[in-house]
């Protein structure tokens, strides 16, 4: 039985760990709260020192080459800090499609820089308008389509589009950087992971014909195991500052955190954390070993990571009190990025259901240890 | 990361599945017995014989007591694999005393007692119980009323305790008594080994709301313990009561047989056809998908104590919370199993009676189980306390003496 990391991987991540907390990651935060950053230059540069970018590339293009369990932890110390960064955008996602899926001439344009932090990609949410697009030879379109929502749009350089809105599931990279493609702030719920809105009025695209909607829907799959990772980093960091408030905050004479209606509530998100931890680890095992279990053990890790850092935030704030209802207070970045990340990926109402029908087709059993 | 057994760990196993299956087709005798519960007695004495045989009988206690001398983890491997063969259950009937009652005498007995008591033990030819709830405290299990006042070279015994599983087929128990009632309620407590036949001990069985009857009281009236079967100091209870306690917190690995997500969707799938879809009703669907949610979760976390122990380490923080969540679990299961089944189901004579069974008795012990083995609320203040650091709570009874404790 070795259902945990290994020593090295867990070094890697407390070096990225100590690296974030220098960063000063919340104050990076409010400087987005209060419209001064789109994401932290800072802490993006200092993952690219340590390789975060560049760890699931492949080696010819400046990667690493490593394994996806090589970076779970490292994405649980990047949620823990809260570093306001495009991981989730642009490693998870836009490199790793191009990784997978794009031809030799993409690979070579985009991965190196990818790898090293030097441009940001993104991807669309799924389309509700259509995208009207017409081929000019090869792998060349042109697009339109307006008010696209794409996380990181203003600080990306490229962005990969998934269009199931018509008959064909279609999938385009498309520069962000021309005249054709406007970018405006969408005002997300969590201006420290923004989501804007992104028109294109004849916009040159280029078409991925190797993705699949079923390639398109591992890739997102996979980057919500990252995810979950991100997301239990960040509700253990919320139950934190929820205890170290409650020993200090007095009332009635007591520490709050010595009533039990405080001590309760708190045991419960440590509950809920670590049945959530669980579901991130078997998704981890999942990309590492098994395939066939990642539509499941995606579902229940994003499932789960959700559930805890909503109650973890939520939870915060009560602790706090008054004083966690301010703008001042940190509580609200918790309740911002939960809220964000819960949706950014699909709802829970989604991802629930894909776990009812991976249930109902056998897979709660199949790869069960 | 992996979920592969070491290579020791599949010869481990291996051997035990192959001694099970011979175990597994042998005939336990005991069809001469009529009564249901001394024939389950009887085959698992047996059954435990074998097991001591072959080093099985008591696998992570100590080889010089007639234990296996072997690892948690080699004992969770063998319970995994006992599982799934049909034989005499040890668990419901010597596992008080294999897991909580001898352990406790290993680390808080007199030579002497560990010489008398281990070895029978181990080797099921003595049944054992726990003696520690009574009905003026449960959770707070240092409160307890039970007297034990010296005559000579006895003490003699005085009281009521509850809760007890198996009282009346024990040969043996383990007691907390009150010894000095002036002085606070810790300080003031003293265990022993009682022998369960001796005279003025009576044993009532308690129905369970259930209608089953698995714990009994237990009455005590002028009842003679030798002091050389005093578990520690006179006074010196509370450390060894907590010892025992450490131990019943045994038994990570080996599934859970209870009504789970698997169970309920076996049902909605039976109660489905081409006119009603149990799936397309969402209230149905959630509970499905929040049961596996938490019981795979749970399950999860099992994994990761069996890893730390794989390791040579000891299991994290995070297994005290198996507890708390799958008790709840159950009897929701319980509840949303009769949900699926529609009004049809309060009427409980059904042709899928094994399955209807596991729904209803998920349903009612579900509801013990958050109060049996520690209950909800003292696992949350166990987690809030010992995991998150928070204060223990305002203690009115700490530093007063015991006989002037509000009750």
């Amino acid at each position: 039985m070795n259902f945990d990391f290994s020593s090295e991987q867990k070094e890697a991540a407390d070096q990225v760990g100590r690296l974030l907390a220098n960063s000063g990651s919340l104050s990076e935060c409010r400087r987005a709260l209060d419209g001064e950053i789109v994401m932290s230059a800072l802490a993006w540069r200092g993952l690219a020192e340590v390789g975060f970018q560049a760890l699931l590339i492949d080696e010819a293009f400046g990667g690493f080459g490593m394994a996806p369990v090589d970076i779970c932890l490292i994405s649980r110390e990047i949620g823990y800090s809260l570093a306001p960064v495009p991981s989730l955008s642009s490693v998870y996602i836009a490199s790793a499609a191009i990784q997978r899926h794009g031809d030799q001439e993409l690979q070579e344009a985009w991965l190196p820089k990818l790898a090293a932090g030097e441009v940001v990609g993104t991807f669309a949410l799924p389309v509700v308008g259509p995208v009207d697009g017409s081929s000019k030879g090869d792998c060349n379109w042109v697009l339109n389509a307006s008010e696209l929502a794409i996380p990181d749009a203003r600080a990306a350089d490229l962005m990969l589009l998934a269009d199931r809105s018509g008959a064909d599931f279609s999938c385009y990279l498309i520069k962000l950087k021309q005249d054709a493609v406007t970018v405006k702030d969408g005002r997300s719920c969590d201006p420290s992971r923004p989501l804007d809105l992104v028109d294109l009025a004849g916009a040159q695209a280029v078409k991925l014909d190797a993705v699949s909607a079923a390639d398109w829907q591992t890739i997102v799959d996979r980057a919500a195991i990252f995810l979950a990772f991100e997301q239990v980093g960040a509700a253990t960091r919320a139950l934190e500052m929820a205890r170290d408030y409650a020993l200090q905050r007095y009332s009635f004479g007591r520490p709050i955190g010595s009533y039990q209606a405080i001590k309760h509530k708190l045991a419960d998100v440590y509950a809920l954390i670590e049945i959530a931890v669980s579901h991130a680890y078997y998704g981890a095992w999942a990309l590492t070993s098994e395939p066939d279990a990642v539509p499941l053990a995606a579902a229940g890790a994003r499932v789960a990571a959700s559930r805890a850092l909503r109650l973890a935030a939520q939870e915060n704030i009560q602790v706090h009190g008054g004083i966690g209802y301010t703008w001042e207070s940190d509580c609200q970045l918790f309740y911002r990025r939960a809220r964000y990340w819960n949706i950014v990926l699909g709802s829970d109402a989604e991802w629930r259901c894909k776990i009812l029908d991976q249930l109902r087709a056998g897979a709660g059993t199949r790869y069960a240890p | 990361m992996d979920f592969r057994d070491t290579s020791e760990e599949t010869q481990y196993r291996a051997a035990a599945r192959k001694w099970l299956s011979e175990q597994a087709s042998r005939d336990w005798n005991t069809s001469h017995i009529t009564d249901e519960m001394e024939a389950k007695y009887a085959a698992a004495k047996a059954y435990q014989r074998e097991r001591v045989k072959a080093g099985y009988g008591a696998i992570a206690l100590p080889r010089e007591f007639g234990g296996g001398g072997g690892t948690p983890m080699e004992q969770i491997i063998f319970r995994q694999e006992e599982v799934q063969f049909n034989l005499p259950d040890i668990g419901t009937t010597l596992g008080v005393g294999l897991a909580m009652c001898l352990p406790t005498i290993i680390h808080n007995g007199t030579p002497e007692q560990r010489d008398r008591f281990v070895k029978p033990g181990i080797l099921g030819e003595e049944v054992w119980c726990q003696l520690f709830s009574e009905p003026t405290g449960g959770s707070d299990v240092a409160s307890a009323r039970t007297s034990a006042v010296q005559d000579s070279s006895n003490w003699v015994l005085q009281g009521q305790k509850v809760w007890t599983s198996g009282a009346q087929y024990s040969d043996f128990g383990i007691i907390t008594t009150r010894t000095d009632p002036d002085v606070p309620k810790h300080k003031g407590l003293t265990v022993f080994v009682v022998d369960m036949k001796a005279p003025g001990i009576e044993i009532r069985p308690i129905r369970q709301m259930s209608g089953e009857s698995e714990f009994s009281e237990v009455f005590f009236d002028a009842v003679r313990v030798p002091d050389t079967y005093r578990l520690g100091e006179v006074n010196g209870g509370w450390k060894v009561a907590l010892s025992t306690l450490m131990h019943e917190r045994a038994g990570i690995g080996g599934k859970s047989t209870n009504l789970g997500w698997a169970d309920l969707l076996k049902i909605a799938e039976q109660l489905s056809n081409d006119q009603h879809d149990v799936f397309a009703n969402p209230s149905h669907a959630c509970a499905i998908v929040d049961s596996w949610l938490l019981e795979f979760g749970c399950d999860l976390i099992a994994l990761r104590g069996q890893t730390a122990l794989s390791r040579g380490g000891q299991p994290g923080p995070e297994q005290s919370v198996t507890k708390l969540i799958k008790a709840s679990l159950l009897q929701q299961n319980g509840y949303h199993g009769i949900d699926l089944a529609g009004a049809a189901a309060l009427g409980t004579d059904r042709h899928d009676i094994d399955l209807w069974n596991k729904v209803e008795h998920a349903w009612m012990f579900g509801a013990g189980l958050r109060i049996g083995g520690g209950t909800d609320e003292i696992l949350r203040n166990v987690v809030a306390e010992r995991v998150l650091g928070l204060p223990g709570d305002v203690r009115l009874d700490k530093d007063v003496p015991f006989r002037d404790v509000p009750s």
